[in-house]
This record gives C-alpha cells, structure tokens and sequence, in this order.
C-alpha cells in the first residue's frame, strides 16, 4: 500500500495540511455516481464497496486514468471498508440487505456516517427506521438532494459532524442549507 | 475488538460488564495498512491510539530528511502526541503502521466523558502515565549513558518480538546509532552466545 500523501486540502476557506482520509461508499450503481465519485477522488482516499451485481473495477480504472493521483480501491466487504474508512457514504441506499446495517455497525462507532438520498424512500429521517436510530454511536449526517437540483439539504445527530460536513460539501460548490428536520423538506420537494 | 483493551484495563482496575460496553461506543475502531498514516507533522493529535494489533511507529524528520524514531507501541500500548492532543496544538510527529494494524481510537472529549463515567479509569490512566513517565526517563539516561550494546540488549527486553516485526533500520534509528553499529552489535552478541 502506497503510503498516504500529504497534500494541502481546503475546509471551507481555509487551506489546511491534512492526512488524506479515507471515505469508504457504499450504494454505488455503476456509472451513476461517476461527477461524485470523481470529486471525491481528488481530495480522499476511496473505497469503493462492491455489492451484488455491480462491477466498479471498470469505473475505478477509469477514475484513476482521468486523475492519475487518486487512490481508489475496489472492496467486496463492506464491513472491512466501514473498519478502515473515516468517513462512511451511503449512496441511495433504498434496498440494502438485511443485516447490512448490524454488520457496519461495530466498526462505523464515533465515526460519520453521511447518507445522502434523492427522496424519503431510504432511510427514514427519523423514528426507528432512521439512521441515526440504527446507527446510535455513530454521528449520522443525513443529505437530502434531488438529481438536477442545485439546493442541498443537510441535518444530523452531531453539530460537529454536520458543520464538518458542510465544510467538506462547500468545497464541491453545492449549495448547502442545514435544516433540522429533513423530512419536512422531503415533502417540500415531492 | 475490543479483546486486547479490556485486558489491558482489567490488567490495573475492574471494571463492570456494563462499564465495559459502554466504553466501546466512545471508541473508534480505525484499520490502518502497512505505511499508512495515522497522524502527519503539523496535524492537530485529534486521538489516542490503542494498539490491538500491529505496530506504529511514532517519529520525527530531522533537518537531514532522516526519520528519528521516538517510540514504537506494538499490540496492548497506547500511542499519542498528548502535548498536541491536550493543547490542540499541532503536533510536530508523524505516527504511521510498520504493519497492517487494528487500533481504537478515542478523541478528547470522549476520552473525558470515559473518565467521569468510569472513575476508575483515572486510576488506569494514572498508572499508564507514570509507567511512561518512568520509560521516558530511563530512555533519556540511556540516551545519554549507555553503549550501543546496553541500548539494544535494553531494547530486545522491552519488545521481545521487535527485530522480527521491525525493519533493521528502523531499530538503528529508534537506539540512535547507525545501521553499521547495530550490525556490528549484533554479531558481536551472537558470537558470544
């Protein structure tokens, strides 16, 4: 393994020297999340986990041959991804396996776990169904963005995570608003 | 997961069953590969690192580019920057994997959170402190005082398993000798045996 580069990052304004950390996703469909993935790619160190049925081999090769710094790596557990990432990714993640959740569950404590969703049919926002109640430990920042919609809704369990989040999102030229109840601005976009 | 530090900690107090799982939702479990990263010059020490598996490595570069290793912690040892974990200040380390490792981390504030739920891990901590007060003490007269020969026999009795786990130029750099001096020690050790 190539050792981690130092590289200058910026939060928000700020330029900051950082250890690159590794964000592991999960809920990749192929080609879909291509323009994220690739922005993602030139700040971070990806893991990308394989579920059933998709091929990201291709698209990492491909990445990678686009933007030759990048380190990308294709995973098959998603539990070995979750242990040594720092950040967590769950991409639309509306049919995940059963389990899924107890499995990442012991490695995802304390860290952030970003879900981000198109609509309500994920995750819940809240109740026993959200993240944040499946995930206790672990600081759950929910995204709320619709495909072809500039406007990106985010809220969470943790102000830190959330404001690190945010920081994080800026950088890619979203617009960003922090909500406190994402479901209510779920409805606003149906 | 959790197997190594619930031993170590039993090893010095008790703690409840219930003290216990609720120490393992303050700490974060991070897998670390074989030269990765885990804190670089001029990051802020956000965590303490508990070692369950593998080994880290914590050093600075000196103004020839040459790594000097300060400390190594191999699997049941704890390894930080405290001065930049508890002043927020950056550090002025690095701390990378000499192996594939398995760590726990825990940041500040759950770190206080830990020790005003659990009283007794002040009493943990205590004693991990001054056994690395009276460590750090014994490297510096040994630093200052010792031959090449003492240091490694020194060394080789406080990590038994390092020269198998750990790369010979990293030991020269870690006893502050050569790599030509520790050969040297090393022979001369073995042909008296």
């Amino acid at each position: 393994m190539e050792k981690a580069h130092v590289y200058p990052i910026f939060v928000g304004d700020k330029k900051e020297m950082a250890t690159k950390e590794t964000v592991a996703l999960i809920g990749i469909a192929n080609q879909s999340c291509e323009a994220l993935i690739k922005k993602l790619a030139q700040h971070y160190r990806l893991l990308l986990i394989q579920t059933q049925g998709n091929n990201l081999i291709g698209l990492s090769h491909q990445i990678m041959n686009s933007i030759p710094s990048t380190a990308i790596e294709v995973m098959e557990c998603a539990k070995d991804g979750c242990w040594e990432a720092d950040i967590i990714l769950l991409i639309e993640m509306d049919n995940f396996e059963e389990g899924f959740i107890k499995r990442i569950k012991e490695v995802a404590t304390q860290k952030i776990v970003v879900s981000i969703s198109a609509d309500k049919s994920g995750f819940s926002f809240s109740g026993e169904n959200s993240l944040s109640f499946l995930l206790p430990y672990s600081k759950v920042v929910q995204i709320l963005k619709k495909p072809g919609v500039k406007d990106v809704f985010l809220s969470g369990n943790d102000q830190e995570a959330v404001q690190t989040i945010y920081d994080k999102a800026k950088v890619f030229g979203y617009h960003i608003t922090i909500v406190d109840d994402l479901s209510e601005r779920a409805e606003m976009l149906l | 997961m959790f197997d190594r530090l619930f031993q170590h900690i039993s090893e010095k107090v008790s703690l409840t069953e219930e003290e216990f799982e609720f120490c393992k939702t303050l700490f974060l479990p991070k897998k670390l590969r074989k030269r990765q990263y885990l804190l670089q010059a001029g990051d802020i020490c956000k965590y303490t690192a508990f070692v369950e598996r593998g080994v880290l490595r914590s050093y600075i570069i000196d103004e020839k580019g040459n790594d000097r290793i300060l400390q190594f912690a191999f699997e049941g040892w704890w390894m930080a920057d405290l001065y930049s974990f508890l002043t927020h200040e950056p550090s002025q380390f690095n701390m990378d994997a000499i192996e594939d490792c398995e760590l726990l981390l825990i940041n500040e504030q759950s770190w206080n959170i830990m020790l005003d739920r659990i009283p007794a891990l002040e009493r943990y901590f205590r004693i991990l402190i001054q056994n690395n007060l009276i460590a750090t003490q014994r490297r510096l007269m040994g630093a200052l005082s010792e031959t090449a020969e003492e240091k490694y026999l020194k060394l080789m009795d406080t990590f038994p398993g390092c020269i198998q786990r750990v790369p010979q130029h990293m030991i020269a750099s870690y006893l502050g000798i050569t790599r030509e001096t520790l050969s040297r020690v090393r022979n001369q050790l073995a042909t008296r045996k």
